[in-house]
């Protein structure tokens, strides 16, 4: 029977644990088994602590029973505790018992191996428990007097180490008096034992805070009574004549009915901080850095502030390359020039240690086998921490001085704070350098690999990227030659950069061509354009957009673009700002006006993005003049227009994209004579150029249409039947000879008869001639026809 | 890249009108053709092929109409076409003489009497 009275409360444990300690519990006379969850056991506790003889508590993995044990020693540091673990657990469990502080006098460790022991080795602790109290009641009369005792309140293995902690604890009574201390919080409170003891804990602080540590105390511990609080203050507290920023933690150890006891930690954060300022210092340059696309300028800069913040004269960047078995020298100064692009496999050498085990190493003594290693050659000392981003290992930051020195905690914690914000600077600088290229070649994959050939136009194209520290544009152009004979040409701009700019500038150039072709006119076509960006959502964008009729005149229109610039053929120039809309995609329902000019033979154009003009802190009115001024009495020849505009206005270091279109209307002339590839589509062209020029010749529309047939059935028999397909070309001249216009058309294959059905008969009745010469060299077709015009009529 | 000529259908049940818009040359006479075949179903009685709106007609296109018409007379099918006088598309009809071979006509309404009209 026992001889100490009490329950046995059983604290989380598996039914198939509690049932046997249960028996075994009832074997031994105990028979009060209460099975309880943490929080009912606890409140228990704090209710009537000597009403429960023994706890028997569930450790599943390491420390879980004994943190509920520590709990317990705070009510009741009299009361058993059996802490039992599962077999595979038990060892690290019973380590755990032996070696944490903050526990009772009596915690002991068990297996579930022991199931059939267990009862009785709980029953036996009970009456330990006993034995204790009732000690207790003969030593000190007063229950609650041990915990206010300094020597008891921190008794034994948790004494010791509390004593020599690296940190300052100070215990105090429930009125805020200091009762005991460690060495280090004398140290940062710069007050001894004989001095501080009996004294409040607010007094020994400076006066500026003592109202704030008074509060901070007594907010601890909140209204659980079972509950640890820890609040946090940053105190500057003049020590030894240095200011040192101290953090302070305050647990409050509740017992039944009141405060027993307060335990203040303390921390001296001053070299936390200390070098939480440098890296400010430093924040800002990596900030700016971010911005950059160029990795190796952005790790250049870094080193730089590094050695300067650090005071060493080496500073080395490695990374991890496409192996990932060794690095490669990244960045470096400091080091002899020659070790550019070295590698170092992971494991070897000092850094490649740090990037093996992932953790800072420093060396105060550059010694033994490393004296070798070329990386370090001429440092006395070396300090390197890992560059990792979201846990991966990208490199290894390090850092070097000639003379002998001992990085401290102070030089590790900073090195480490910018070697997080390096790799993750590397890492953008990566991604961003990945999402350059993909808007790039997104960009050159969507502008026209060449401008069409269409005969007899002349184009020139200028693209010109911004800056390398800019991200793609989305600028755009486009020439597209329609079936009528028309071309359509457009230049815009999209606004924003990057990806998505690319990828909508891809989309309004494709929406553009389409509408063209289906026919609409260019106010017409941005119309329609304009209603896509609006419901499509898709951003906003300036175009402007006009189709060449060869006839001689161009019809353009703008949606918030800036004006052409049109250069008649004597020289002059002048824009053409008639014909405006609202930028795309900013307000539905907007319509553009088309407005038609005269295009005549020499005439040039110029459609181009504001890159071309704009300069900071000059007007657009401004920058329009310069373009008039620059076009006006430029050599001819569209590829000359180009060049002179480039070269006149625009900058050197300009950041933003520019892109130019100079169109030029073909000048007239008494011959036409066109080069063409033997294929079906040249027929449209010759169709095109043919009506324009029999049209300047004073021919009417049925002679014209005639002729075109006539000449499209010569034209169709050489592409059909000389050559076959491939990339043969046939040439065809049109001249004016005595009132009648002239067409040849050469080959240098076989003309053969029959071969169109309708082809010969159709010419011979259109014509008023025909004659097809045979050789050996190809093939030569006339057709001739009066138009009754004088020759030279509509030649310039 | 850009299409020469586009083709409209139009009706149901016996006549379909087959509208051209463009020029007709060597580069799409093969896909025209292909596409009038596919038009001219045999559940059709007759195609009108509408040439008011075409801008060019050469031989590849008049061979393109005379094999479709040779097609369909086979298949006991009628076909007219729509090609206005003074049109580019009437003037090289008329030199080839394709109204020996379909009925050619001003207007579509008139080719849907000429047909309602024919045996």
């Amino acid at each position: 029977m026992p001889s100490a009275p009490g329950r046995i409360v059983l604290v989380g444990l598996p039914a198939d644990v509690a049932a046997p300690a249960r028996a075994g519990l009832v074997a031994s006379g105990r028979a009060d088994v209460a099975d309880l969850a943490p929080q009912e056991a606890l409140a228990d506790l704090v209710r009537d602590a000597e009403e429960v003889a023994a706890i028997v508590t569930w450790d599943p993995g390491a420390g879980g029973g004994v943190a509920f044990a520590q709990r317990v020693a705070r009510i009741d540091r009299d009361l058993a505790v059996v802490v039992v673990a599962p077999s595979e657990r038990a060892e690290a469990s019973a380590r755990a018992v032996q070696f944490a502080p903050f526990l009772g006098e009596d915690v002991v460790a068990r297996s579930t191996d022991d199931l059939e022991r267990l009862g009785m080795d709980v029953a036996a602790a009970a009456e330990r428990t006993g034995g204790r109290r009732a000690a207790r009641e003969h030593d000190d009369p007063r229950p609650d007097a041990k915990l206010e005792d300094p020597e008891r309140s921190v008794a034994g293995y948790a004494e010791h180490v509390l004593r020599h902690a690296p940190f300052g604890v100070a215990a105090l009574d429930s009125a805020g008096v200091l009762l005991a201390f460690n060495a280090e919080a004398a140290r940062m409170l710069a007050v001894d034992a004989d001095d501080a003891i009996g004294r409040r804990f607010d007094d020994l602080v400076g006066p500026d805070r003592r109202g704030d540590v008074r509060r901070l105390i007594a907010s601890a511990g909140g209204d659980d009574p079972a509950a640890t609080a820890a609040v946090r203050c940053v105190l500057e507290l003049g020590g030894d004549g240095e200011r040192r920023s101290i953090e302070l933690s305050v647990n409050r150890y509740m017992g039944p009915g009141e405060a027993l006891a307060t335990v203040v930690i303390l921390d001296d954060v001053t070299a936390r901080e200390r070098a939480a300022a440098r890296l400010h210092h430093l924040q800002a340059v990596t900030d700016a850095a971010l911005g950059t696309v160029d990795l190796d300028d952005l790790l250049d800069r870094l080193l730089t502030r590094i050695r300067e913040a650090l005071a060493v004269e080496a500073a080395a960047v490695l990374l991890v390359d496409e192996t990932g078995d060794s690095m490669r020298l990244r960045a470096f100064q400091g080091l002899d020039p020659a070790l550019e692009g070295i590698t170092v496999a992971i494991g070897e050498g000092f850094a490649g240690r740090i990037a093996l085990e992932r953790v800072p190493r420093r060396l105060p003594r550059v010694q033994g086998h490393l004296v070798a290693s070329p990386l370090v050659a001429g440092l006395g000392s070396l300090l390197g921490v890992p560059l990792t981003v979201g846990g991966d290992l990208i490199g290894v930051l390090d850092v070097g001085s000639t003379a002998q020195r001992e990085f401290d905690d102070d030089d590790q914690i900073l090195l480490q704070l910018i070697a997080d914000r390096v790799a993750l600077a590397i890492s953008q600088a990566r991604l961003y350098g990945q999402q350059y290229e993909t808007a790039t070649v997104l960009q050159r994959s969507l502008l026209p690999q060449r401008l069409p050939d269409v005969p007899g136009l002349r184009l020139a194209v200028r693209y010109l990227p911004g800056g390398p520290d800019i991200d793609v544009g989305g600028d755009w152009y486009d020439v597209t030659p329609l079936g009528s004979g028309h071309v359509v040409l457009s230049i815009g701009d999209v606004v924003g950069r990057g990806l998505g700019a690319a990828a909508i500038m891809g989309h309004l150039r494709a929406g553009l061509r389409a509408y063209s072709i289906e026919g609409h006119q260019p106010g017409a076509a941005l119309q329609r354009l304009n209603d896509l960006v609006v419901h499509g959502g898709r951003g906003m964008a300036t175009a402007a957009h006009m189709e060449w009729d060869p006839d001689g005149t161009l019809r353009i229109a703008r949606a918030g673009h800036p004006p052409p610039l049109l250069v008649d053929p004597d020289g002059s120039a002048r824009l053409v700002e008639e014909g405006g809309g609202p930028a795309l995609g900013v307000m539905p329902f907007a319509s553009y006006d088309d407005v038609t000019v005269d295009f005549p033979p020499g005439a040039r154009i110029v459609l181009y993005t504001d890159g071309l003009v704009e300069r900071r802190g000059e007007s657009l009115d401004r920058s329009l003049d310069r373009l008039v001024q620059a076009a006006r009495g430029a050599p001819p020849g569209a590829e000359a227009l180009a060049e002179r505009l480039l070269e006149r206005l625009l900058e050197r270091d300009a950041d933003d994209d520019a892109a130019l279109l100079v169109l030029e209307a073909p000048p007239r002339g008494p011959r036409l004579e066109l080069d063409l590839p033997a294929d079906p589509e040249a027929l449209g062209l010759v169709r095109t150029h043919l009506r324009r020029w029999l049209l300047e010749h004073g021919a009417d529309r049925d002679t014209v249409a005639d002729f075109v047939v006539a000449s499209g059935e010569a034209c169709t028999n050489v592409i059909e039947h000389a050559y076959g397909p491939g990339s043969a070309s046939f040439r065809l001249e049109v001249s004016h000879e005595n009132g009648d216009a002239v067409v040849t058309v050469r080959d240098s294959g076989r003309w053969r008869d029959g071969a169109g059905e309708h082809g010969t008969a159709l010419m011979r009745a259109l014509m008023d001639d025909v004659t097809i010469e045979r050789g050996d060299g190809g093939t030569v077709v006339h057709l001739r026809r009066r138009i009754g015009t004088p020759d030279g009529v509509g030649t310039a | 890249v850009t299409p020469l000529a586009r083709l409209e259908l139009e009706g149901e049940g016996a006549i379909v009108v087959a509208r051209v818009r463009g020029d007709v040359d060597l580069s799409n006479a093969a896909d025209l053709r292909r596409a009038l075949e596919a038009a001219a179903t045999p559940d059709r009685d007759a195609v009108i092929v509408d040439l008011a709106e075409v801008g060019y007609l050469d031989s590849s296109g008049v061979s393109v109409l005379v094999g479709l018409a040779r097609g369909m007379a086979v298949r006991k099918q009628r076909m007219a076409v729509v090609a206005p006088p003074g049109g580019s598309a009437r003037r090289v009809l008329d030199l080839v003489g394709f109204d020996n071979l379909a009925t050619v006509c001003e207007s579509t309404d008139q080719a849907v009497a000429a047909l309602h009209d024919a045996p």
